[in-house]
């Protein structure tokens, strides 16, 4: 029953801890608008947490330039699980416009598994909240998996 | 010491809080938003301009030949898509609209793909006739740059490995003049 | 003798001691989300979030980074949560208290410092650069509220003890209940405002919570903490919401007493839940986060100033 409980509470408490990788600032500031009244996230338990040992979501957006990229992957690393990995736009799936320049080494994929990819330029703060929500859902099941 | 939201904060308390209910009750985005991609096969010509002004190249063709023709597969990929719509203003045809639907979220990259096929029958050469006044209509038109007119000299030619088969510049030829020669 | 234990027992492990304060102290920080969030016109998370958040944090990994010393960052927030616990067992529920003692309005006050010492030994223990900036601001904290405290804790038990102080908290509530609440004395009130003004940078809420700042040391002391012991120190927060309002209660407000124990518990935490919407949650919304020599400042000159005049007024006898 305690497990059940940890694994309820996990997929109704997710910290958020946001990381740039060279992104234009567009979907940082949706994702932002994601926590003001209009559509506060908290209604669902999302927090912006301020360090990657709080979190359980890691959103990354930008196109993970040459100088952020084992930055970000060392933030990732030092994330307890059981963690979730979202991408915001267009640009950590593909590189989006800035594909093929030589400081830019986008898919995220190759290096770790994204769990839920919000596609947009910039999506919209409805459509970070889906995925945000869908993400949280696969956080629970993550930690259930754990129980096993 | 000044506190000038005390009384908003208050007065906030007991009243409706401004938050939508989004995921209970859907949101639709405003009129002419730059959303999911959707592409009508039939509708198009495969002019190919959509692939050459796509700055992110998120457009691909595929050829394919089958007996009597052969498929044309354009795909569009949303996980490199900027949303500009200059695919949507540059597709003569209309068969690219960007719709507002935003609801752009899944866990495979694979699902945020949008592609449609085409049968395309083999059309004969595309040959000039007599009626021609080398106008230069039809080389301005060709996305493929495929037709080169010279009006001094009074020259047509085409070069059969660049053009598309699009047909445009039939349709623009003033003097009817151009057509697709029966193999 | 087996009663007297298992009543000891009782008071540590149910009422007054962990499950009562865990429980309330958890709906306080819950009720403490909401209401910000309806200050805010947002809906807010559920009641029950700080719960989730807790068991949530519980069923994460524990990461002990290599700088760290492993015992001391992981007993400090344990140390923390015990002190809060045994400091709940010394503050009187109305007539009833657990622990009474001749000067345990002193104990009281020592006991207070031991979860921000928890949070300093934790951050210290961390051996992160961004934990040493927020220790450093945690005990440039405590130095601030400290001396306002200290000036009320004073006057009230001058009002209490005559010509004598009074530092037994138990005799503090035993003369409100004879004379009229400490907050229905005029002399007392700006000692009342200075607790008040004092409770917020206890517990580290929004305008005090130099510390913690999150956005720009990533949560200082606690940067380094993840699972169990990151669900302990946010627990410590929420205890510490309940205890000091019901400190706050127990010096000013201890003159209502119905005589059933239960009742009065209700009593306690309904005035409570006043005190951490008005303290707390109200100036969090209307403020935003302090420089640490502001946050000084502020105690040493506004608040000092406030518990000076009650302590004047009270010791001349006004």
């Amino acid at each position: 029953m305690f497990k059940k409980m940890i694994a309820k509470s996990t997929a109704k408490s997710p910290w958020i801890y946001h990381i740039n990788t060279g992104s234009c600032n567009g979907c940082d500031i949706e994702l932002v608008a994601v926590l003001t009244p209009r559509y506060d996230a908290e209604r669902f338990g999302f927090k912006l947490a301020g360090t990657p040992r709080h979190a359980d979501i890691v959103v990354v957006s930008g196109p993970i330039t040459s100088q952020s990229k084992e930055r970000l992957l060392r933030t990732l690393e030092q994330v307890p699980e059981p963690k979730c990995v979202v991408t915001i736009g267009s640009c950590p799936q593909s590189g989006n416009v800035f594909k093929g320049s030589y400081s830019v080494e986008a898919p995220l994929e190759q290096y770790v598994h994204v769990d839920v990819a919000i596609a947009g330029c910039t999506p919209k703060p409805e459509a970070v909240i889906e995925g945000l929500y869908k993400a949280a859902e696969i956080l629970g099941k993550k930690r259930e998996a754990m129980n096993q | 010491m000044n506190f000038p939201f005390i009384r908003e904060a208050i007065s906030n308390v007991f009243s409706k809080p401004s938050t939508r209910n989004f995921p209970a009750e859907n949101v639709e985005a405003k009129p002419n938003y730059r959303g999911r991609i959707t592409y009508d096969a039939e509708k198009c010509v495969n002019c190919g301009n959509c692939v050459k002004v796509c700055a992110p190249s998120a457009i691909t063709r595929k050829y394919e030949d089958v007996e009597g023709g052969q498929r044309i597969t354009y795909t569009f990929d949303l996980t490199s898509c900027t949303f500009c719509g200059t695919c949507q203003d540059f597709c003569d045809e209309g068969a690219i609209v960007l719709s507002p639907d935003y609801h752009m979220v899944a866990e495979r990259a694979s699902d945020l793909v949008v592609s449609g096929t085409r049968f395309a029958a083999k059309k004969g050469k595309l040959v000039n006739s007599d009626a021609c006044v080398f106008c230069t209509l039809c080389a301005k038109v060709c996305p493929q740059e495929a037709i080169t007119v010279d009006r001094k000299e009074k020259l047509w030619s085409v070069d059969y490995d660049k053009c598309v088969q699009c047909g445009k510049c039939i349709a623009k030829c003033p003097k009817k003049s151009l057509s697709f020669e029966e193999a | 003798m087996g009663i007297t234990i298992l009543r000891l027992l009782f008071y540590v492990l149910i009422f007054p001691g962990c499950l009562f304060v865990t429980a309330i102290g958890l709906l306080l920080a819950g009720i403490d989300r909401k209401v910000l969030a309806r200050m805010q016109r947002r809906v807010g998370p559920p009641i029950v979030q700080p719960v989730y958040d807790f068991f949530k944090l519980l069923g994460k990994e524990t990461i002990i980074p290599h700088a760290a010393n492993k015992t001391a960052f992981l007993a400090a927030p344990v140390v923390g949560f015990v002190s809060l616990v045994v400091l709940m067992l010394f503050i009187p529920v109305f007539s009833f208290s657990a622990f009474s003692g001749r000067a345990d309005l002193i104990v009281v006050l020592y006991l207070l410092t031991i979860p921000g010492v928890a949070l300093i030994v934790g951050g210290s223990a961390s051996g992160s650069p961004y934990a040493g900036i927020g220790i450093s601001r945690e005990m440039v904290t405590m130095m601030a509220y400290e001396l306002p405290l200290i000036l009320v804790l004073l006057s009230v038990a001058k009002m209490a003890g005559g010509s004598a102080l009074c530092f037994s908290l138990s005799d503090i509530v035993a003369w409100q209940e004879a004379h009229h609440s400490m907050i229905a004395h005029w002399q007392l009130i700006p000692a009342a405002v200075a607790m008040l003004l004092v409770i917020p940078a206890e517990v580290g809420t929004q305008p005090f919570d130099v510390a913690e700042a999150e956005t720009e040391i990533c949560e200082g002391p606690l940067i380094e903490y993840s699972g169990a012991p990151l669900a302990m120190f946010k627990l410590n927060t929420a205890l510490k919401m309940f205890v000091m309002t019901a400190l706050f209660v127990a010096l000013f407000i201890g003159g209502i007493d119905t005589g059933i124990v239960a009742l009065n518990a209700l009593i306690l935490v309904l005035l409570c839940i006043v005190l951490t919407v008005l303290c707390m949650t109200l100036i969090h919304a209307v403020t935003a986060r302090l420089k640490i020599e502001h946050l000084f400042q502020f105690y040493w000159t506004f608040v000092t100033t406030l518990a000076t005049v009650s302590l004047v007024l009270v010791w001349l006898g006004l």
